[in-house]
């Protein structure tokens, strides 16, 4: 027992080093900083002045409303659409799983800003989406079409990599299972529902977890493609961040929107991993 | 019913698949001409210009670092994260839930806020203008950490503890048993990690001022800006998409290079013994 004990923190060392130095480090002076008022040269101490701020300011209050509006609408798309994707095309002949794999994987294959120029480019008033659609819509210019806009790019993006990570759990659901199933007469649907779907749960509330946080995320879209407008209407919190701390040089201030933001999202993840945790992991 | 989801998956792919096709047209065409509705493959001029102007840009410098950094920082993290993965699925220590929980905890926080603190270290540290500064604290990601123990967790206990009685040491159990049957795992965690760490862009930005530093997004990026004027209303489409052809190319290739390991499943080779 000892001798177990000694050995698994020798196989977590490295990743502890690493972790402390570039992760708990940043936190911990973050979280100082955000009592400062600071910039890039001088460093003020205002107690919990930038706190007052965060919840006083309509602007950062309305960037964590439409931050959550992104969560509600995409965080389910992007977990479940691949579910359903990843399931179905399991089944599929190697060659066709191959391309359908390829073909969801090409957005997270090409770098954000390029995606978010290429969507600008389809979605402008006199893009290829309106000559579609036969009208002259102002998709990323207008209230409420730009939030939708936004939220079917970013699903569009997203589901790549959740479609790879759910095709790998479903490699390792134990064929056995499948046989026994069979034996039993169950037709796939039954299949799916009692053996699938169960044995890949955790992956799948695993990959709500990373939804939940990525998504909480979104900044580079909104900022390439809208500016956060019309209307702060697509501004989200880490894009205040962004500006706040790299276009305003308000280090401390933009700080202090990090560390409510990071326990609002804490949170959120706390409960979803008490009732959504997929089993036994 | 089976043929109606294969459908409607092919369908999403499809769609998927249109802007690329269109996009790779695009590269070949003048503003003037993306401008013009229908798009179109065929009838508009046909014109390397895009490409021309964007290899006046050190972009095969930019591509070597992308290629640079992506590697080390592949190489760096999945090894580092296998073996905590492994402790976190396989051992028993003391605090596990708790460090386990801290580790899971510095997923949700944002990027940008450790953003400062982290460039101040990398400046301490003289690292400053370096490929080092920008896949150095890629070392642990939680995701690939957590990936790895879900994947272990399920290597039964019986394969260690035989080992065990045959006299295994540690290491060798880990190289011999845990780094084979993890080998789906690691490949597919080595490519997403490499696409994830090709895709950097915000701190790749920010650590190097120098122009033959860039890596591919951040050079591009930073190109289609100065090429479009920095005029966000009349962007420089047609060199976005020669850009973008010429970044895809090499992530494709890992991609594809990638898909003949993925994902062998896990009792495909560990059941039948």
């Amino acid at each position: 027992m000892k001798k177990t004990n000694f050995t698994a923190w020798v196989f977590l060392a490295p990743a502890l080093l690493f972790f402390i130095v570039f992760s708990i480090y940043p936190i911990i002076r973050s979280i100082q900083l955000s009592f400062y008022e600071a910039d890039a040269i001088s460093q003020t101490f205002v107690g919990f002045g930038n706190y007052i701020k965060v919840f006083t300011t309509p602007r950062i209050l309305n960037a964590f409303l439409n931050t959550g509006k992104f969560m509600v609408v995409v965080v389910p798309c992007v977990t479940f659409i691949p579910l359903f994707i990843a399931m179905i095309g399991y089944r599929m002949p190697t060659a066709l799983q191959t391309g359908v794999r390829f073909a969801y994987y090409i957005p997270v294959l090409t770098a954000g800003p390029i995606v978010a120029m290429i969507w600008s480019w389809l979605m402008n008033p006199d893009g290829v989406v309106n000559f579609i659609v036969g009208k002259q819509v102002f998709w990323l210019a207008s209230n409420p079409a730009a939030f939708w806009t936004l939220s079917a790019m970013i699903i569009s993006v997203d589901m790549g990599m959740t479609i790879i990570i759910y095709m790998a759990a479903l490699s390792t659901v134990n064929p056995e299972l499948y046989d026994a199933a069979r034996l039993d007469g169950c037709n796939q649907f039954q299949e799916d529902l009692y053996i699938t779907i169960p044995s890949i749960l955790p992956t799948v509330a695993f990959m709500f977890f990373v939804k939940l946080v990525g998504v909480s995320q979104v900044w580079m879209y909104p900022f390439m493609m809208t500016g956060g407008g019309p209307n702060y209407g697509t501004d989200t919190v880490v894009l205040e961040i962004y500006l706040q701390a790299f276009q305003y040089g308000k280090y401390g201030y933009a700080s202090a929107i990090g560390v409510v933001f990071t326990i609002c999202v804490a949170i959120l993840a706390t409960i979803q991993r008490r009732y959504f945790k997929g089993g036994t992991e | 019913m089976k043929y109606f989801g294969f459908i409607i998956v092919i369908l999403g792919a499809l769609i998927l698949l249109i802007p690329l096709g269109l996009l790779i047209a695009g590269s070949f065409q003048t503003n003037e001409d993306l401008s013009v509705m229908p798009p179109s493959v065929f009838n508009k001029t046909f014109t390397l210009e895009n490409y021309e102007r964007m290899f006046r840009y050190p972009v095969w410098r930019w591509l070597l670092n992308s290629i640079f950094i992506s590697m080390c920082s592949v190489c760096l993290s999945v090894p580092i994260n296998v073996m905590a993965g492994y402790a976190f699925a396989k051992k028993k220590f003391k605090g596990k839930e708790i460090l386990f929980g801290i580790f899971l905890f510095t997923m949700v926080i944002p990027g940008q806020i450790t953003l400062i603190p982290s460039f101040m270290l990398m400046r301490y540290m003289g690292l400053y203008n370096s490929l080092l500064a920008m896949w150095l604290p890629s070392g642990v990601s939680a995701f690939i950490l957590f990936f790895f123990r879900q994947y272990l967790t399920k290597i039964p206990d019986e394969l260690l503890d035989m080992a065990t009685i045959d006299g295994a040491g540690e290491v060798t159990k880990f190289i011999k048993i845990i780094v084979p049957l993890a080998a789906p795992a690691i490949v597919t965690m080595a490519i997403l990690h490499f696409v994830g760490a090709w895709g950097g862009f915000l701190w790749q930005m920010l650590v190097v001022s120098r122009t033959e530093l860039y890596t591919l997004p951040v050079g591009t990026t930073l190109m289609i800006f100065a090429e479009s004027k920095n005029n966000l209303i009349d962007k420089d489409y047609a060199i976005t998409f020669a850009a973008a052809v010429f970044s895809f190319i090499p992530v494709l290739l890992i991609f594809i290079f990638g898909q003949r390991f993925y994902m062998r499943g896990l009792f495909q080779g560990a059941s039948k013994g």
